[in-house]
């Protein structure tokens, strides 16, 4: 969906803050967002919902909501709304978890324990493991290497990972993937369909007009329905 | 949403954990847990042995130019959202910076956690359609003949940049070679100097 997280190519969002610009920021600024970023990790492991159904959660954020919370927001949003929808933990729940804990006190840069639960072995195993996302394909890839492709005109308001900057663009086919599993039917079916992988390479005139002020090329990671032959 | 805040998100995220250990999703410690591994394990550390190994051994660099996801398993580093990968040269005549438009995806066990301007709109927006700009703004001035490929990470493939060796180090030890190396020189966002 071309929510307001789709935000490749659009004006107005302002400059960089200045202020994300310092060195020496740590990459986790407040002790939340490490929190919120493990919870979250462990949600998926435990089954409760995929990583496919936590992206979709944020896109259906209020656009003023996703420009001016700040990043982990976005991700308590989200996995707050798939807890609720699923019937694990509601709103009005963590609403009166807040009331009953007050002001929080979480230590910055925990150590890690010195015995960890089988739980938390579990969960540092999948960090280094990973969850890899290929699958063997049901067909072979229709798109050649150095094919001219164009992207489809798809204003679907299902998750997919089609930047609304590249529709109906034109581009050459670099490289080959293989099958990975769709984020769509991950993100509504719960299910894992293969689906060609394809990079792709635009040029700057092409996907910012002849005018463009810059020229350089661009390369995005396509799935094959999202593209078409170009004539 | 009522709770834009910086003091409000925190007391959410800190009751949706309650709940989440009372309800058996999570456990506190294993949270401390995971927190701490990405805080002291994961990082731009590991992706810069990955480019002194490439600098250093001609035949590592062209299995990572290859095939990068069995590169950088080979020195332990593959992981979440690191698990396909891709790596790009950055020469005299080309220059590669990476972005997620979507979100904010990044290669973790090997970078770490994305700085905050990767993960705010404002980068994901400008980067794909003015990237010298935005590289200026960055302190990285291109010379006008070196092309610029910008990377959109929109499916699970994970991007790294290797950046150019600079001139004058072939005697430097791997370690004195390490520190030259930033974390946004793998992005794309800075070049890597010889620290002199």
């Amino acid at each position: 969906m071309h929510g307001p997280h789709d935000v490749g190519g659009r004006d107005g969002l302002g400059p960089i803050a200045t202020e994300f610009l310092e060195p020496g920021i740590p990459d986790w600024r407040y002790p939340f967002e490490g929190r919120m970023h493990a919870v979250t990790a462990m949600a998926i492991a435990k089954g409760a919902f995929n990583l496919d159904e936590q992206r979709h959660g944020i896109e259906l954020m209020k656009w003023s909501d996703y420009t001016d919370s700040t990043y982990y927001a976005h991700w308590l949003f989200s996995v707050e709304k798939l807890l609720n929808d699923k019937g694990y933990i509601s709103h009005d729940e963590i609403d009166a978890r807040m009331a009953e804990l007050g002001a929080p006190s979480m230590t910055p840069h925990p150590e890690k324990p010195a015995t960890l639960s089988p739980f938390a072995e579990k969960m540092v195993d999948v960090l280094w493991k990973g969850t890899p996302h290929d699958l063997p394909a049901e067909a072979p890839p229709v798109y050649d290497v150095g094919a001219a492709v164009r992207v489809r005109n798809i204003h679907d308001t299902k998750h997919n990972r089609l930047p609304g900057y590249l529709n109906r663009a034109s581009g050459v086919i670099a490289k080959q993937y293989g099958a990975f599993h769709d984020p769509a039917a991950s993100a509504h079916q719960q299910t894992d369909v293969p689906h060609q992988l394809y990079m792709v390479r635009f040029t700057s005139t092409e996907l910012w007009g002849d005018a463009a002020v810059e020229e350089f090329d661009l390369y995005a990671d396509l799935f094959e329905d999202y593209l078409e032959p170009a004539n | 949403m009522d709770w834009l805040s910086l003091p409000d998100v925190e007391a959410r995220v800190n009751a949706l954990e309650s709940l989440m250990v009372e309800k058996g999703l999570a456990e506190h410690e294993a949270v401390d847990a995971v927190v701490a591994s990405f805080e002291n394990d994961m990082g731009p550390v590991n992706g810069a042995k990955v480019v002194v190994r490439a600098w250093t051994d001609p035949e590592y660099k062209e299995w990572l130019l290859r095939d990068a996801t069995a590169a950088i398993a080979d020195m332990g580093f593959t992981g979440l959202q690191t698990e396909h990968m891709v790596a790009v040269e950055n020469t005299a005549e080309r220059h590669n910076v990476v972005v997620c438009t979507l979100c904010s995806c990044y290669p973790w066990t090997l970078l770490g956690i994305p700085p905050a301007w990767f993960k705010y709109p404002q980068y994901r927006a400008r980067v794909v359609k003015e990237p010298r700009s935005v590289l200026a703004e960055f302190g990285v001035e291109l010379p006008a003949d070196v092309k610029i490929d910008v990377w959109d990470s929109s499916a699970e493939i994970r991007y790294l940049v290797i950046p150019q060796r600079p001139a004058g180090t072939e005697d430097m030890s791997a370690d004195d070679l390490m520190s030259l190396i930033s974390r946004d020189s793998m992005v794309g966002t800075a070049l890597v100097g010889t620290g002199a």
